[in-house]
């Protein structure tokens, strides 16, 4: 049995880049949500995620000293 | 799930709009199926081996050839049998076969284990979790009757054990008792096999002496103080 | 729940293509639901037997004499059918059920072959899970970690592996040069991965590699299994019904890059570190721990991208039992992963090590994360595989009480690891520390036991025609407003 393929925009996971289906993708709903973006500076742009793997890379190295000294 | 309204089918339809940045070069490279199965699945693979797998093999192969006593003997035929009951009975997911080279590890144990000790064990049963002692070092360290009772109802002799027992490795004899099988004193050799190596030529290695150079076998039921 | 009724056989429909942008092409592409389904209720019905066997074992520790007279049902046995059954006949069933559905989306081509696939559903199933079943109850085993089963299984399933390899990976090699969509990536990084690992570590410690150097490569293996096949086959899930339940993109392409990549190169040198303070030379065993540490960090932003991806919907959580099941599985993960890197460091590795800590730890690992991302991923997979909704109720009783046995059992296990550790260390006599873990060991058991409940009931919610009350209502991509899906979506690399 062969069904036919989802066919919504909610079905098929988004393009990864995020670039030109997000806006499409954009629900058109306007129920609440959980947080106000207007209240919060969140989420993060794209070089505070940067910045945030660079620190965790950086934490790394101490984390792996600690952990092969005896 | 159904959100899939018209508006949705709608949405589909539209010309997709012009991206507002072209990832680089190098995205485009990694989210591209042939890079992520050669890069990513054999590339690794090679990787890990030659780094992990590789390297080591070749250090240990030197190291075995070095530090192997003349005194030592690979199994004997009832050894290998009783170490073929060991493995199917899955005796090393309970006892370990390698002492640590860390303090507590030694003061209950004896000896940490040095690699040539287990050149003749295929596939190795070091084990990776100990709901019984370690059994490295059990070599001399109790008779044969008390393993043989203690294989057959390990409640005899230690009460509060939660060992399964082996009856199937004994002769039920019609008066009552039983008598051990070729695969149970075979078990018991193999378990007196167990350390008696390091007893007779003491530890090669840098490792085997670095805590206490004694090579003596400790009663692991009770441990450091 | 809107569903589609299932068309008569051999319906073969195009794609809804524009959605995807460049990486899906407009061809057409057919969902093998009839084996999804079959795969994913055989595993749910051979998870029963894993778990059967498992609850056997965690009896005997309380009670050593229960089934005790008989070899077959020793306690060494039933845990090599415990562990292989869970890989083999729970995980991977689900892992291929999903796959039947998600690779020829994501692909947009069909599979190999769907006769092909039903060979390999039945070689599988009976070959491979209940062959092996037998054969090591029955004495006839591999005492190798996580490759009981013995060399004659491990020649089939390798055998049907490389079939799954051809089934899965053929949709992509006819478009090699396409980008894919991050659930792709894992599919393909498991699929190639995979085969070779098991082979050097099914084979070589047996025959080839004695002592010391086996045990560098089954420490390889136990993790390669864990980390390039349980690891990668279940986001691959979690990236694809994250997104496809919220209607939104991913959060962070970068951060799905940074992840995929950091497991790629880190994953596959940890093995090593199941043999701390071992014969094998001391830098192996740095370099496999440093490389957990990181790999910790790794699942700290692959996790991150996961829930960022459920920013502001995060209601739908509760509505969509499927997406919460996904959800706590990927939340499992950074637990489960923190806590991996967390005991391979030396300092802890020398106390909990050998405990039932690390007991603990596996069961998060399997029964937690990857459990509970496949049956998210069947559970919102199964309208579209089944042609009709699950039951809703029965499954929302699933996931509560599977997520209670579960964190009460790892737990439970975690607290008495450190208390063995910290009786092996202080000196005490070996069987106070066996005395002393009885009363855990009998809420394992408990807990254990209420796992397999909360898995027959999710077998009832598949198979139990629901009423007009109890499927869910959750529409999809409904709890968010516009702004924020705008400001939080383009963070591309």
């Amino acid at each position: 049995m062969t069904i036919p393929p989802p066919r919504t925009t909610a079905e098929l996971p988004p393009d990864p880049s995020g670039g030109p289906s997000a806006d499409r993708q954009a629900p058109q709903h306007g129920a609440a949500t959980f947080y106000d973006p207007d209240r919060h500076p969140w989420p993060p742009n794209a070089a505070q995620v940067r910045l945030f793997v660079l620190a965790l890379a950086l934490l790394g190295l101490p984390l792996a000293w600690w952990a092969v000294s005896r | 799930m159904s959100g899939e309204g018209d508006t949705d089918m709608d949405a589909v339809q539209d010309p997709p709009p012009a991206p507002p940045g072209r990832p680089s070069r190098l995205v485009r490279m990694l989210e591209r199926g042939t890079t992520v199965m050669l890069l990513g699945g054999v590339g690794s693979l090679v990787l890990s081996f030659l780094a992990l797998g590789v390297v080591p093999t070749i250090e240990l192969t030197h190291q075995m050839n070095q530090s192997t006593p003349a005194s030592w003997k690979p199994m004997n035929a009832e050894e290998q049998l009783g170490f073929t009951v060991y493995k199917r009975e899955g005796c090393a997911y309970c006892h370990t076969t390698f002492v640590r080279d860390i303090p507590s590890d030694v003061a209950r144990f004896g000896p940490a284990g040095e690699a040539w000790e287990y050149r003749d064990q295929y596939p190795q049963q070091w084990g990776t979790r100990r709901v019984g002692p370690d059994l490295s070092r059990e070599s001399g360290l109790r008779s044969d009757a008390w393993h043989y009772a203690h294989l057959y109802d390990p409640r005899s002799t230690v009460p509060q054990s939660v060992m399964p027992a082996y009856p199937w490795l004994f002769q039920q004899q019609p008066g009552g008792g039983a008598v051990p099988t070729e695969e149970a004193r075979g078990l018991v050799a193999y378990l007196n096999y167990l350390g008696r190596a390091i007893q007779v030529s003491g530890a090669q290695t840098e490792r085997g002496r670095a805590v206490d150079g004694s090579t003596a076998t400790r009663n692991h039921d009770v441990g450091p103080r | 729940m809107t569903v589609h009724a299932p068309p008569p056989e051999t319906a073969t429909a195009t794609t809804a293509t524009p959605v995807v942008g460049t990486h899906l092409p407009p061809e057409p592409t057919s969902v093998e639901s009839d084996l999804a389904r079959a795969h994913a209720i055989a595993g749910l019905v051979l998870l029963l037997g894993a778990a059967a066997f498992g609850i056997m074992v965690a009896t005997k520790f309380t009670a050593p004499q229960f089934l005790g007279d008989r070899a077959a049902l020793t306690w060494g046995r039933l845990r090599f059918a415990h562990t292989q059954g869970i890989l083999y006949a729970w995980l991977m069933n689900g892992f291929f059920a999903f796959a039947y559905y998600a690779v020829p989306t994501l692909s947009g081509r069909p599979v190999l072959s769907r006769a092909l696939g039903w060979w390999l559903f039945w070689i599988w199933n009976v070959g491979v899970v209940l062959l092996g079943w037998v054969m090591v109850l029955s004495g006839t085993s591999q005492s190798v970690e996580w490759g009981e089963f013995p060399i004659v299984v491990d020649v089939i399933t390798l055998g049907a592996f490389l079939g799954f390899v051809a089934q899965f990976l053929a949709p992509y090699l006819r478009r090699p040069r396409a980008g894919l969509y991050v659930a792709s990536w894992y599919y393909a990084l498991a699929l190639t991965f995979t085969p070779v690992a098991f082979v050097i570590g099914q084979f070589v410690p047996e025959y080839f590699a004695p002592g010391a150097i086996g045990a560098i490569l089954s420490g390889l293996w136990i993790h390669d299994a864990v980390g390039l096949l349980v690891t990668p086959m279940s986001l691959a899930i979690a990236y694809y019904v994250i997104p496809a339940v919220t209607g939104r993109p991913i959060f962070s392409h970068f951060m799905s890059l940074t992840g995929f990549w950091g497991l790629v190169f880190f994953y596959p040198l940890n093995g090593i570190h199941h043999y701390v303070f071992s014969p094998i030379p001391m830098h192996t065993q740095q370099i496999a721990i440093m490389a957990s540490i990181f790999m910790g960090l790794t699942v700290i932003v692959l996790v991150a991208n996961l829930l960022l991806s459920l920013r502001g919907c995060a209601r739908l959580t509760m509505s969509n039992v499927a997406l919460r099941f996904v959800w706590v599985g990927t939340v499992f993960y950074l637990l489960v992963s923190l806590q991996g890197s967390f005991q391979a460091a030396m300092p802890v590795q020398e106390q909990i090590h050998f405990t039932d800590f690390v007991i603990g730890h596996s069961h998060l690992a399997m029964a937690g994360f990857a459990t509970f991302i496949i049956i998210g991923g069947i559970l919102h997979a199964w309208p579209r595989i089944a042609g009709r909704p699950f039951h809703a109720r029965y499954a929302h009783w699933a996931f509560w009480v599977a997520t209670i046995a579960l964190v009460t059992m790892v737990g439970d296990l975690t607290i008495v690891g450190m208390q063995q550790a910290g009786m092996w260390i202080s000196g005490a006599s070996w069987i106070d520390s066996v005395v002393a873990s009885r009363s855990a060991w009998m809420i394992r058991t408990v807990s254990g036991t209420f796992l397999a409940v909360a898995f027959v009931l999710l077998l009832v919610a598949l198979l139990r025609r629901p009423g007009a009350e109890d499927t869910e209502e959750a529409p999809a991509g409904a709890v968010t407003s516009e702004p924020v899906a705008a400001r939080g979506a383009v963070v591309s690399a």
